[in-house]
Protein backbone atom coordinates (compact mmCIF):
# COMPACT_ATOMS: atom_id res chain seq x y z
CA UNK A 1 0.00 0.00 0.00
CA UNK A 2 1.42 3.50 -1.00
CA UNK A 3 0.01 5.16 1.74
CA UNK A 4 1.76 4.92 4.94
CA UNK A 5 2.60 7.10 8.16
CA UNK A 6 3.98 9.65 5.83
CA UNK A 7 0.91 10.22 4.46
CA UNK A 8 -1.28 12.14 5.80
CA UNK A 9 -5.17 10.68 6.65
CA UNK A 10 -6.40 11.89 9.60
CA UNK A 11 -7.74 15.74 8.88
CA UNK A 12 -9.16 17.96 11.16
CA UNK A 13 -11.57 20.77 10.05
CA UNK A 14 -12.68 23.98 11.20
CA UNK A 15 -16.11 24.07 11.26
CA UNK A 16 -17.66 27.10 13.28
CA UNK A 17 -16.37 26.68 16.82
CA UNK A 18 -16.27 23.09 16.42
CA UNK A 19 -13.24 20.30 15.08
CA UNK A 20 -14.61 17.59 12.34
CA UNK A 21 -12.06 14.91 12.41
CA UNK A 22 -11.94 12.99 9.24
CA UNK A 23 -10.21 9.79 8.66
CA UNK A 24 -11.08 8.20 5.57
CA UNK A 25 -9.20 5.25 5.52
CA UNK A 26 -10.63 4.82 8.80
CA UNK A 27 -14.10 5.40 7.95
CA UNK A 28 -14.37 7.99 11.03
CA UNK A 29 -15.78 11.32 11.17
CA UNK A 30 -16.42 13.19 14.95
CA UNK A 31 -16.96 16.42 15.95
CA UNK A 32 -14.96 17.74 18.55
CA UNK A 33 -13.96 20.99 20.67
CA UNK A 34 -10.19 21.97 20.75
CA UNK A 35 -9.07 20.51 23.58
CA UNK A 36 -10.43 16.71 22.53
CA UNK A 37 -8.42 17.04 19.27
CA UNK A 38 -5.32 18.52 21.21
CA UNK A 39 -5.13 15.13 23.19
CA UNK A 40 -6.28 13.39 20.51
CA UNK A 41 -3.23 14.18 18.69
CA UNK A 42 -0.74 13.94 21.90
CA UNK A 43 -2.57 10.67 22.20
CA UNK A 44 -1.51 9.57 18.05
CA UNK A 45 1.67 11.08 18.52
CA UNK A 46 2.93 8.96 22.25
CA UNK A 47 0.90 5.69 21.40
CA UNK A 48 -0.15 5.74 25.05
CA UNK A 49 -3.91 7.41 25.56
CA UNK A 50 -3.57 8.33 29.12
CA UNK A 51 -6.40 10.20 30.80
CA UNK A 52 -8.51 9.83 28.06
CA UNK A 53 -12.25 9.95 28.18
CA UNK A 54 -13.77 6.86 27.36
CA UNK A 55 -15.64 8.25 24.09
CA UNK A 56 -12.15 9.94 22.88
CA UNK A 57 -10.45 6.05 24.12
CA UNK A 58 -12.38 4.70 21.55
CA UNK A 59 -11.84 7.13 18.77
CA UNK A 60 -8.41 6.88 19.47
CA UNK A 61 -8.48 2.75 19.00
CA UNK A 62 -10.66 3.45 15.80
CA UNK A 63 -7.57 5.33 14.51
CA UNK A 64 -5.01 3.02 16.01
CA UNK A 65 -6.29 0.40 13.97
CA UNK A 66 -5.12 -1.01 10.42
CA UNK A 67 -7.17 1.50 8.25
CA UNK A 68 -10.19 -0.32 6.92
CA UNK A 69 -9.81 1.06 3.43
CA UNK A 70 -7.12 0.76 0.82
CA UNK A 71 -7.67 3.11 -2.09
CA UNK A 72 -4.71 2.00 -3.71
CA UNK A 73 -5.33 -0.05 -6.91
CA UNK A 74 -2.96 -3.13 -7.28
CA UNK A 75 -2.50 -5.93 -9.56
CA UNK A 76 -3.27 -6.92 -13.06
CA UNK A 77 -4.84 -4.67 -15.70
CA UNK A 78 -8.58 -4.34 -14.91
CA UNK A 79 -10.78 -1.99 -16.32
CA UNK A 80 -13.88 -0.39 -15.23
CA UNK A 81 -14.94 0.24 -19.14
CA UNK A 82 -14.05 0.56 -22.65
CA UNK A 83 -14.43 4.16 -23.82
CA UNK A 84 -14.88 5.02 -27.51
CA UNK A 85 -14.72 8.33 -29.04
CA UNK A 86 -16.11 7.85 -32.67
CA UNK A 87 -14.61 11.14 -33.78
CA UNK A 88 -14.50 15.13 -32.28
CA UNK A 89 -16.81 16.08 -34.40
CA UNK A 90 -20.00 17.69 -33.19
CA UNK A 91 -23.09 19.30 -34.25
CA UNK A 92 -23.14 21.89 -31.84
CA UNK A 93 -21.41 25.06 -30.61
CA UNK A 94 -20.92 25.19 -27.49
CA UNK A 95 -18.71 28.21 -25.72
CA UNK A 96 -16.85 25.90 -23.32
CA UNK A 97 -16.27 22.85 -24.99
CA UNK A 98 -13.92 20.51 -23.37
CA UNK A 99 -13.64 17.71 -25.54
CA UNK A 100 -12.02 19.28 -28.69
CA UNK A 101 -15.02 19.87 -31.01
CA UNK A 102 -13.27 23.35 -32.62
CA UNK A 103 -9.90 22.47 -32.21
CA UNK A 104 -9.10 19.00 -33.28
CA UNK A 105 -9.13 17.28 -36.44
CA UNK A 106 -12.17 15.13 -38.47
CA UNK A 107 -10.74 12.60 -38.38
CA UNK A 108 -13.16 9.18 -37.63
CA UNK A 109 -12.51 6.28 -36.24
CA UNK A 110 -11.49 3.18 -38.41
CA UNK A 111 -14.16 0.70 -37.70
CA UNK A 112 -11.54 -2.58 -37.41
CA UNK A 113 -10.02 -0.28 -34.37
CA UNK A 114 -13.41 -0.32 -32.91
CA UNK A 115 -14.02 -4.31 -33.24
CA UNK A 116 -10.51 -4.84 -32.08
CA UNK A 117 -10.98 -3.14 -29.00
CA UNK A 118 -13.93 -4.49 -28.30
CA UNK A 119 -12.57 -7.74 -28.40
CA UNK A 120 -9.72 -7.00 -26.68
CA UNK A 121 -12.10 -5.61 -23.59
CA UNK A 122 -14.40 -8.57 -23.89
CA UNK A 123 -11.29 -11.55 -23.53
CA UNK A 124 -10.43 -9.62 -20.49
CA UNK A 125 -13.86 -9.34 -19.10
CA UNK A 126 -14.26 -12.47 -19.57
CA UNK A 127 -11.11 -13.27 -17.96
CA UNK A 128 -11.94 -11.33 -14.83
CA UNK A 129 -15.34 -13.41 -14.64
CA UNK A 130 -16.88 -10.26 -14.60
CA UNK A 131 -20.51 -10.44 -15.95
CA UNK A 132 -21.05 -7.00 -17.60
CA UNK A 133 -19.05 -5.33 -20.38
CA UNK A 134 -19.08 -1.99 -19.97
CA UNK A 135 -18.53 0.28 -23.32
CA UNK A 136 -18.97 4.25 -23.20
CA UNK A 137 -19.21 6.07 -25.50
CA UNK A 138 -17.51 9.98 -25.73
CA UNK A 139 -16.90 12.72 -28.79
CA UNK A 140 -17.01 15.54 -29.77
CA UNK A 141 -21.06 14.00 -29.75
CA UNK A 142 -20.74 10.44 -30.38
CA UNK A 143 -24.75 10.23 -32.19
CA UNK A 144 -23.12 12.70 -35.20
CA UNK A 145 -20.95 9.15 -36.49
CA UNK A 146 -24.13 6.46 -35.85
CA UNK A 147 -22.80 4.35 -38.49
CA UNK A 148 -19.27 3.88 -36.08
CA UNK A 149 -22.24 3.82 -32.95
CA UNK A 150 -24.03 0.75 -34.79
CA UNK A 151 -21.08 -1.05 -35.81
CA UNK A 152 -19.77 -0.66 -32.11
CA UNK A 153 -23.22 -1.32 -30.31
CA UNK A 154 -23.97 -4.39 -32.76
CA UNK A 155 -20.47 -6.23 -32.31
CA UNK A 156 -20.43 -5.55 -28.83
CA UNK A 157 -23.82 -7.39 -28.61
CA UNK A 158 -22.23 -10.16 -31.10
CA UNK A 159 -19.47 -10.80 -28.89
CA UNK A 160 -21.38 -10.62 -25.44
CA UNK A 161 -23.92 -13.60 -27.20
CA UNK A 162 -21.20 -15.79 -27.76
CA UNK A 163 -19.40 -15.53 -24.81
CA UNK A 164 -21.81 -14.67 -22.18
CA UNK A 165 -21.45 -11.16 -21.27
CA UNK A 166 -24.10 -8.86 -20.72
CA UNK A 167 -23.31 -5.64 -22.70
CA UNK A 168 -23.81 -2.59 -20.86
CA UNK A 169 -24.03 1.06 -22.82
CA UNK A 170 -23.30 4.03 -21.93
CA UNK A 171 -23.16 7.45 -24.05
CA UNK A 172 -21.97 10.85 -22.88
CA UNK A 173 -24.15 13.45 -25.25
CA UNK A 174 -25.19 16.67 -26.19
CA UNK A 175 -28.79 15.59 -26.63
CA UNK A 176 -28.80 16.67 -29.72
CA UNK A 177 -30.41 13.98 -31.65
CA UNK A 178 -32.94 12.99 -34.24
CA UNK A 179 -36.15 11.02 -33.44
CA UNK A 180 -34.98 7.79 -34.94
CA UNK A 181 -31.77 8.16 -32.92
CA UNK A 182 -33.79 8.68 -29.68
CA UNK A 183 -35.75 4.98 -30.41
CA UNK A 184 -32.20 3.61 -30.88
CA UNK A 185 -30.73 4.64 -27.82
CA UNK A 186 -34.09 3.64 -25.59
CA UNK A 187 -33.73 0.14 -27.59
CA UNK A 188 -30.29 -0.24 -27.03
CA UNK A 189 -28.31 1.66 -24.27
CA UNK A 190 -28.71 1.04 -20.49
CA UNK A 191 -27.32 4.88 -19.56
CA UNK A 192 -27.32 8.33 -20.98
CA UNK A 193 -25.60 11.47 -19.74
CA UNK A 194 -26.91 14.65 -21.67
CA UNK A 195 -25.14 17.85 -21.20
CA UNK A 196 -27.86 20.59 -20.20
CA UNK A 197 -26.97 23.69 -18.33
CA UNK A 198 -31.08 24.32 -17.06
CA UNK A 199 -33.17 26.99 -18.21
CA UNK A 200 -33.25 27.88 -21.60
CA UNK A 201 -31.55 31.63 -20.62
CA UNK A 202 -28.57 29.52 -19.69
CA UNK A 203 -28.89 26.49 -21.87
CA UNK A 204 -28.88 28.19 -24.95
CA UNK A 205 -26.10 30.95 -23.93
CA UNK A 206 -23.71 28.07 -23.12
CA UNK A 207 -24.81 25.19 -25.88
CA UNK A 208 -25.92 26.53 -28.71
CA UNK A 209 -27.12 24.31 -32.20
CA UNK A 210 -25.01 27.59 -33.65
CA UNK A 211 -24.68 30.94 -33.72
CA UNK A 212 -28.26 31.55 -35.05
CA UNK A 213 -29.81 29.12 -32.74
CA UNK A 214 -30.36 27.62 -29.59
CA UNK A 215 -30.94 24.04 -28.88
CA UNK A 216 -32.79 23.97 -25.78
CA UNK A 217 -36.46 22.68 -27.07
CA UNK A 218 -34.49 19.62 -28.82
CA UNK A 219 -32.80 18.35 -25.87
CA UNK A 220 -35.67 19.36 -23.46
CA UNK A 221 -38.17 17.34 -26.18
CA UNK A 222 -35.16 14.23 -25.89
CA UNK A 223 -34.78 14.13 -22.14
CA UNK A 224 -38.69 13.94 -21.76
CA UNK A 225 -39.10 10.78 -24.12
CA UNK A 226 -35.85 9.14 -22.62
CA UNK A 227 -37.20 10.06 -19.12
CA UNK A 228 -40.46 7.27 -20.23
CA UNK A 229 -37.57 4.57 -21.15
CA UNK A 230 -35.77 2.29 -19.49
CA UNK A 231 -32.63 4.11 -19.51
CA UNK A 232 -30.78 5.18 -16.56
CA UNK A 233 -30.95 9.12 -17.53
CA UNK A 234 -28.86 11.36 -16.00
CA UNK A 235 -27.51 15.23 -16.61
CA UNK A 236 -24.54 17.03 -16.65
CA UNK A 237 -25.21 20.55 -15.97
CA UNK A 238 -22.78 23.25 -16.26
CA UNK A 239 -22.69 26.06 -13.88
CA UNK A 240 -21.74 29.83 -14.37
CA UNK A 241 -21.89 32.66 -13.19
CA UNK A 242 -24.79 33.75 -13.97
CA UNK A 243 -26.84 30.89 -13.27
CA UNK A 244 -25.16 29.90 -9.92
CA UNK A 245 -28.03 31.40 -7.86
CA UNK A 246 -30.62 29.43 -9.54
CA UNK A 247 -29.20 26.03 -8.93
CA UNK A 248 -31.78 25.78 -6.59
CA UNK A 249 -34.79 26.34 -9.08
CA UNK A 250 -32.66 24.46 -11.51
CA UNK A 251 -32.46 21.43 -9.99
CA UNK A 252 -36.34 21.68 -9.18
CA UNK A 253 -37.33 22.04 -12.41
CA UNK A 254 -35.22 18.87 -13.51
CA UNK A 255 -37.06 16.61 -10.87
CA UNK A 256 -40.53 18.13 -12.14
CA UNK A 257 -39.74 17.97 -16.48
CA UNK A 258 -37.32 15.02 -16.22
CA UNK A 259 -37.43 11.17 -14.96
CA UNK A 260 -33.63 11.66 -13.69
CA UNK A 261 -31.54 9.03 -12.00
CA UNK A 262 -28.80 11.34 -11.46
CA UNK A 263 -27.87 15.27 -11.66
CA UNK A 264 -24.28 16.41 -11.87
CA UNK A 265 -23.52 20.03 -11.32
CA UNK A 266 -20.19 21.09 -12.21
CA UNK A 267 -18.46 24.39 -12.43
CA UNK A 268 -17.20 25.67 -15.91
CA UNK A 269 -13.87 25.13 -17.02
CA UNK A 270 -12.70 29.02 -18.31
CA UNK A 271 -11.15 28.69 -22.04
CA UNK A 272 -10.50 30.95 -24.27
CA UNK A 273 -13.76 30.48 -26.10
CA UNK A 274 -15.79 31.61 -22.93
CA UNK A 275 -13.93 34.40 -22.03
CA UNK A 276 -15.08 35.24 -25.89
CA UNK A 277 -18.46 34.60 -25.77
CA UNK A 278 -18.04 36.40 -21.85
CA UNK A 279 -18.93 33.61 -19.40
CA UNK A 280 -17.56 33.25 -16.36
CA UNK A 281 -17.04 30.37 -13.85
CA UNK A 282 -19.28 30.74 -10.49
CA UNK A 283 -17.88 32.00 -7.09
CA UNK A 284 -16.87 29.06 -5.57
CA UNK A 285 -18.30 30.02 -2.27
CA UNK A 286 -21.79 30.18 -3.51
CA UNK A 287 -21.22 27.69 -6.10
CA UNK A 288 -20.73 25.21 -2.97
CA UNK A 289 -23.68 27.34 -1.06
CA UNK A 290 -26.25 26.42 -3.85
CA UNK A 291 -24.33 22.86 -4.50
CA UNK A 292 -25.27 21.70 -1.13
CA UNK A 293 -28.92 23.00 -1.05
CA UNK A 294 -29.50 22.17 -4.59
CA UNK A 295 -28.58 18.12 -3.27
CA UNK A 296 -31.42 18.08 -0.81
CA UNK A 297 -33.52 19.05 -3.36
CA UNK A 298 -32.75 16.44 -5.89
CA UNK A 299 -32.26 13.95 -3.20
CA UNK A 300 -35.52 14.61 -1.66
CA UNK A 301 -37.31 13.81 -5.27
CA UNK A 302 -35.33 10.53 -5.33
CA UNK A 303 -32.61 11.91 -7.69
CA UNK A 304 -28.93 11.07 -6.84
CA UNK A 305 -26.26 13.83 -6.41
CA UNK A 306 -23.39 12.70 -8.98
CA UNK A 307 -19.92 14.26 -8.22
CA UNK A 308 -16.96 12.25 -9.06
CA UNK A 309 -14.67 14.56 -6.25
CA UNK A 310 -16.73 13.57 -3.59
CA UNK A 311 -16.53 9.87 -2.52
CA UNK A 312 -17.63 9.34 1.07
CA UNK A 313 -18.16 5.44 0.71
CA UNK A 314 -15.51 4.86 -0.87
CA UNK A 315 -12.03 6.42 -0.23
CA UNK A 316 -9.67 6.72 -4.36
CA UNK A 317 -6.76 8.04 -5.49
CA UNK A 318 -8.40 9.78 -8.46
CA UNK A 319 -11.94 11.36 -9.67
CA UNK A 320 -11.95 10.76 -13.05
CA UNK A 321 -10.91 7.24 -15.48
CA UNK A 322 -7.22 8.25 -15.33
CA UNK A 323 -6.12 5.87 -12.68
CA UNK A 324 -8.84 3.57 -12.53
CA UNK A 325 -7.07 1.66 -15.66
CA UNK A 326 -9.65 2.91 -18.07
CA UNK A 327 -9.21 1.93 -21.75
CA UNK A 328 -10.44 5.02 -24.00
CA UNK A 329 -9.99 4.42 -27.29
CA UNK A 330 -9.29 7.46 -29.48
CA UNK A 331 -9.87 8.16 -33.07
CA UNK A 332 -6.88 7.99 -34.38
CA UNK A 333 -6.14 4.24 -32.25
CA UNK A 334 -4.39 5.70 -29.45
CA UNK A 335 -5.39 4.20 -26.46
CA UNK A 336 -5.61 6.32 -22.83
CA UNK A 337 -7.03 6.64 -20.08
CA UNK A 338 -8.02 10.28 -20.56
CA UNK A 339 -10.88 11.18 -23.24
CA UNK A 340 -9.49 15.44 -23.58
CA UNK A 341 -7.32 15.80 -26.77
CA UNK A 342 -3.88 14.22 -26.51
CA UNK A 343 -2.43 18.40 -26.75
CA UNK A 344 -3.78 18.98 -23.90
CA UNK A 345 -1.86 16.89 -22.26
CA UNK A 346 1.38 17.95 -24.29
CA UNK A 347 0.81 21.43 -22.61
CA UNK A 348 1.04 20.33 -19.55
CA UNK A 349 3.84 17.66 -20.39
CA UNK A 350 1.76 14.48 -19.83
CA UNK A 351 1.93 11.59 -21.55
CA UNK A 352 -1.72 9.80 -21.18
CA UNK A 353 -1.60 7.41 -23.28
CA UNK A 354 -1.28 3.91 -22.29
CA UNK A 355 -1.83 1.58 -25.50
CA UNK A 356 -2.58 1.78 -29.54
CA UNK A 357 -4.92 -0.12 -31.63
CA UNK A 358 -3.77 -0.75 -35.23
CA UNK A 359 -6.31 -1.23 -37.90
CA UNK A 360 -4.75 -4.55 -38.23
CA UNK A 361 -6.34 -5.55 -35.28
CA UNK A 362 -2.84 -5.54 -33.30
CA UNK A 363 -3.18 -4.09 -29.72
CA UNK A 364 -0.80 -2.95 -27.85
CA UNK A 365 -0.86 -1.62 -24.10
CA UNK A 366 1.70 -0.79 -21.53
CA UNK A 367 0.99 -1.75 -18.69
CA UNK A 368 3.76 -0.16 -16.56
CA UNK A 369 2.47 3.41 -17.36
CA UNK A 370 -1.22 2.05 -16.27
CA UNK A 371 0.76 1.42 -13.20
CA UNK A 372 2.18 4.67 -12.80
CA UNK A 373 -1.24 6.77 -13.62
CA UNK A 374 -2.70 4.67 -10.75
CA UNK A 375 -0.20 6.54 -8.65
CA UNK A 376 -0.58 10.17 -9.62
CA UNK A 377 -2.16 11.79 -6.45
CA UNK A 378 0.60 10.49 -4.99
CA UNK A 379 2.80 13.43 -6.91
CA UNK A 380 0.54 16.21 -6.25
CA UNK A 381 1.88 18.80 -3.51
CA UNK A 382 -1.14 20.59 -3.88
CA UNK A 383 -3.10 17.73 -2.47
CA UNK A 384 -0.73 16.60 -0.02
CA UNK A 385 -2.10 17.66 3.06
CA UNK A 386 -5.55 18.09 1.87
CA UNK A 387 -8.73 16.00 3.31
CA UNK A 388 -9.91 15.64 -0.34
CA UNK A 389 -7.07 13.72 -1.33
CA UNK A 390 -8.92 10.14 -0.98
CA UNK A 391 -11.82 11.72 -2.95
CA UNK A 392 -11.30 14.67 -5.23
CA UNK A 393 -7.58 13.71 -5.32
CA UNK A 394 -6.75 16.47 -7.55
CA UNK A 395 -9.82 16.76 -9.54
CA UNK A 396 -8.34 16.82 -13.55
CA UNK A 397 -4.94 15.88 -14.05
CA UNK A 398 -4.63 17.38 -16.77
CA UNK A 399 -6.58 20.63 -16.22
CA UNK A 400 -6.08 20.89 -12.21
CA UNK A 401 -3.14 19.30 -10.88
CA UNK A 402 -0.88 18.70 -13.53
CA UNK A 403 2.91 18.71 -12.84
CA UNK A 404 4.11 21.99 -12.18
CA UNK A 405 0.74 23.52 -11.45
CA UNK A 406 0.60 25.99 -8.28
CA UNK A 407 0.09 24.80 -4.99
CA UNK A 408 -2.47 26.88 -3.51
CA UNK A 409 -6.05 25.77 -3.72
CA UNK A 410 -8.17 26.72 -6.88
CA UNK A 411 -11.36 27.52 -6.96
CA UNK A 412 -12.62 23.90 -7.82
CA UNK A 413 -10.55 23.14 -4.39
CA UNK A 414 -12.75 25.58 -2.64
CA UNK A 415 -15.77 24.61 -3.61
CA UNK A 416 -15.21 21.21 -3.40
CA UNK A 417 -13.02 21.49 0.34
CA UNK A 418 -16.80 23.20 1.66
CA UNK A 419 -19.47 20.65 -0.16
CA UNK A 420 -17.26 17.83 0.98
CA UNK A 421 -17.35 18.54 4.60
CA UNK A 422 -21.12 19.92 4.65
CA UNK A 423 -21.66 16.04 2.97
CA UNK A 424 -19.81 15.06 5.94
CA UNK A 425 -21.90 17.13 8.54
CA UNK A 426 -25.04 15.46 6.85
CA UNK A 427 -23.77 12.36 6.89
CA UNK A 428 -23.40 12.63 10.93
CA UNK A 429 -26.51 14.05 10.97
CA UNK A 430 -26.16 17.99 11.56
CA UNK A 431 -27.94 19.71 8.69
CA UNK A 432 -28.51 22.70 10.92
CA UNK A 433 -24.83 22.72 11.58
CA UNK A 434 -24.07 22.57 7.99
CA UNK A 435 -26.39 25.04 7.34
CA UNK A 436 -25.55 27.72 9.91
CA UNK A 437 -21.96 26.83 8.10
CA UNK A 438 -22.65 27.70 4.88
CA UNK A 439 -24.58 31.41 6.29
CA UNK A 440 -21.17 32.08 7.56
CA UNK A 441 -18.53 33.34 5.30
CA UNK A 442 -15.44 33.93 7.45
CA UNK A 443 -16.21 29.84 8.67
CA UNK A 444 -16.35 28.96 4.99
CA UNK A 445 -13.32 30.76 4.51
CA UNK A 446 -11.36 29.28 7.64
CA UNK A 447 -12.07 25.61 6.31
CA UNK A 448 -11.49 26.12 2.74
CA UNK A 449 -8.53 27.93 3.24
CA UNK A 450 -6.76 25.98 5.59
CA UNK A 451 -3.13 25.30 4.46
CA UNK A 452 -3.23 22.20 6.03
CA UNK A 453 -5.57 19.31 7.01
CA UNK A 454 -3.11 17.35 8.40
CA UNK A 455 -3.99 16.19 12.53
CA UNK A 456 -0.99 16.76 13.32
CA UNK A 457 -0.14 20.02 11.97
CA UNK A 458 -2.89 21.12 13.99
CA UNK A 459 -1.85 23.77 16.87
CA UNK A 460 -4.97 25.33 17.94
CA UNK A 461 -6.53 28.11 17.45
CA UNK B 1 -35.31 -2.94 -52.77
CA UNK B 2 -36.05 -0.87 -49.11
CA UNK B 3 -38.50 -2.73 -46.35
CA UNK B 4 -40.48 -1.69 -43.98
CA UNK B 5 -41.61 -3.35 -41.03
CA UNK B 6 -45.24 -5.19 -41.48
CA UNK B 7 -47.57 -3.46 -38.50
CA UNK B 8 -48.77 -6.10 -37.21
CA UNK B 9 -45.30 -7.07 -35.90
CA UNK B 10 -44.26 -4.98 -33.06
CA UNK B 11 -40.06 -6.09 -31.62
CA UNK B 12 -38.16 -5.97 -28.24
CA UNK B 13 -34.61 -5.58 -28.07
CA UNK B 14 -33.54 -8.28 -25.53
CA UNK B 15 -29.74 -8.52 -24.33
CA UNK B 16 -28.46 -11.23 -26.53
CA UNK B 17 -31.18 -10.86 -29.78
CA UNK B 18 -34.16 -9.19 -31.12
CA UNK B 19 -37.25 -10.65 -30.25
CA UNK B 20 -40.57 -10.16 -33.35
CA UNK B 21 -43.84 -11.03 -32.28
CA UNK B 22 -46.40 -10.68 -34.87
CA UNK B 23 -49.33 -9.29 -32.88
CA UNK B 24 -52.25 -10.90 -35.08
CA UNK B 25 -51.47 -14.39 -34.13
CA UNK B 26 -49.13 -14.31 -30.72
CA UNK B 27 -46.20 -16.30 -32.92
CA UNK B 28 -42.70 -15.24 -32.01
CA UNK B 29 -39.39 -15.21 -33.82
CA UNK B 30 -35.97 -14.56 -32.08
CA UNK B 31 -33.49 -13.34 -34.14
CA UNK B 32 -30.23 -13.81 -33.01
CA UNK B 33 -26.69 -12.33 -33.93
CA UNK B 34 -25.80 -11.46 -36.29
CA UNK B 35 -28.95 -11.56 -37.35
CA UNK B 36 -30.51 -9.02 -35.25
CA UNK B 37 -27.94 -6.57 -36.28
CA UNK B 38 -28.96 -6.83 -40.16
CA UNK B 39 -32.85 -6.35 -38.76
CA UNK B 40 -31.82 -3.33 -37.68
CA UNK B 41 -29.71 -1.76 -40.15
CA UNK B 42 -32.38 -2.67 -42.53
CA UNK B 43 -35.15 -0.67 -40.21
CA UNK B 44 -32.37 1.82 -40.05
CA UNK B 45 -32.57 1.61 -44.02
CA UNK B 46 -29.32 1.46 -44.45
CA UNK B 47 -27.91 1.34 -48.77
CA UNK B 48 -27.58 -2.02 -48.47
CA UNK B 49 -23.60 -1.89 -49.70
CA UNK B 50 -23.21 0.45 -46.90
CA UNK B 51 -24.95 -2.38 -44.99
CA UNK B 52 -22.72 -5.25 -46.30
CA UNK B 53 -19.70 -3.06 -45.06
CA UNK B 54 -20.56 -2.39 -41.80
CA UNK B 55 -21.91 -5.85 -41.02
CA UNK B 56 -18.58 -7.37 -42.54
CA UNK B 57 -17.24 -5.38 -39.64
CA UNK B 58 -19.71 -6.19 -36.54
CA UNK B 59 -19.63 -10.07 -37.68
CA UNK B 60 -15.51 -10.05 -38.91
CA UNK B 61 -16.37 -12.03 -42.45
CA UNK B 62 -16.10 -11.15 -45.92
CA UNK B 63 -18.25 -9.08 -47.98
CA UNK B 64 -19.43 -11.81 -49.69
CA UNK B 65 -20.16 -13.78 -47.02
CA UNK B 66 -21.91 -10.45 -45.73
CA UNK B 67 -24.13 -10.33 -48.68
CA UNK B 68 -25.10 -13.98 -48.67
CA UNK B 69 -25.72 -13.55 -44.96
CA UNK B 70 -28.18 -10.33 -45.76
CA UNK B 71 -29.63 -11.78 -48.70
CA UNK B 72 -30.39 -14.92 -46.43
CA UNK B 73 -31.81 -12.67 -43.73
CA UNK B 74 -33.91 -10.59 -45.90
CA UNK B 75 -35.65 -13.89 -47.28
CA UNK B 76 -36.48 -15.40 -44.14
CA UNK B 77 -37.90 -12.36 -43.34
CA UNK B 78 -40.12 -11.70 -46.17
CA UNK B 79 -41.51 -15.37 -45.83
CA UNK B 80 -42.51 -14.82 -42.20
CA UNK B 81 -44.53 -11.40 -42.87
CA UNK B 82 -42.07 -9.38 -40.84
CA UNK B 83 -40.60 -7.47 -43.48
CA UNK B 84 -42.53 -6.00 -46.50
CA UNK B 85 -41.13 -4.97 -49.61
CA UNK B 86 -41.89 -0.89 -49.76
CA UNK B 87 -43.05 -1.33 -53.07
CA UNK B 88 -46.05 -3.13 -52.03
CA UNK B 89 -47.20 -0.21 -49.38
CA UNK B 90 -50.25 1.02 -51.23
Amino acid sequence: MQNNNSTPSIFILPVLDKFLLYAPLHELSALLNEAAVLQVKQALAKSNPDSLTPELADLLSVLQAPPVQNPDRTGELDSQFLGIIPSRRCNMSCVYCDFGANLSPEEVIDPDIVVSAIDYFAALTEQKKKQFFMIQFFGGEPFVEQEIIDIAVHHTRLVGSKIGLIPHLEALTNGYFSERQRIFIKEYFDRIVISFDGFKKYHDKTRPKNSRQGSFEKVVDNLKYLSTCNVELSIRCCITSESVDEMEAIAQWFCEEFNLDKVNFETLTPNHETEQAKIYPPDPYLFAQHCVRSWRILRENHVEPAYAPISLDKAQTTSCPVGRDVLIVHPDGTIASCYLLKQDWDKKQLDLAVGKVYQNGRMEIDFEKIKQLRNLVYSKPRCESCFCRFGCAGNCHVNSTYPGSPQTYTDFCIHTRIITACRLLEEMGQQQMADEFLDDANALKNLALQKSDNLFDFKGQ
Amino acid sequence: MTYYLNPDFSYAVDIQDIKLIDNSNGKLITLNYPEAAIFDLLIKQYPHKMMIRMLSKIGLMTDSHAENLIRDTIDFLVQNNVLMPEQSRG
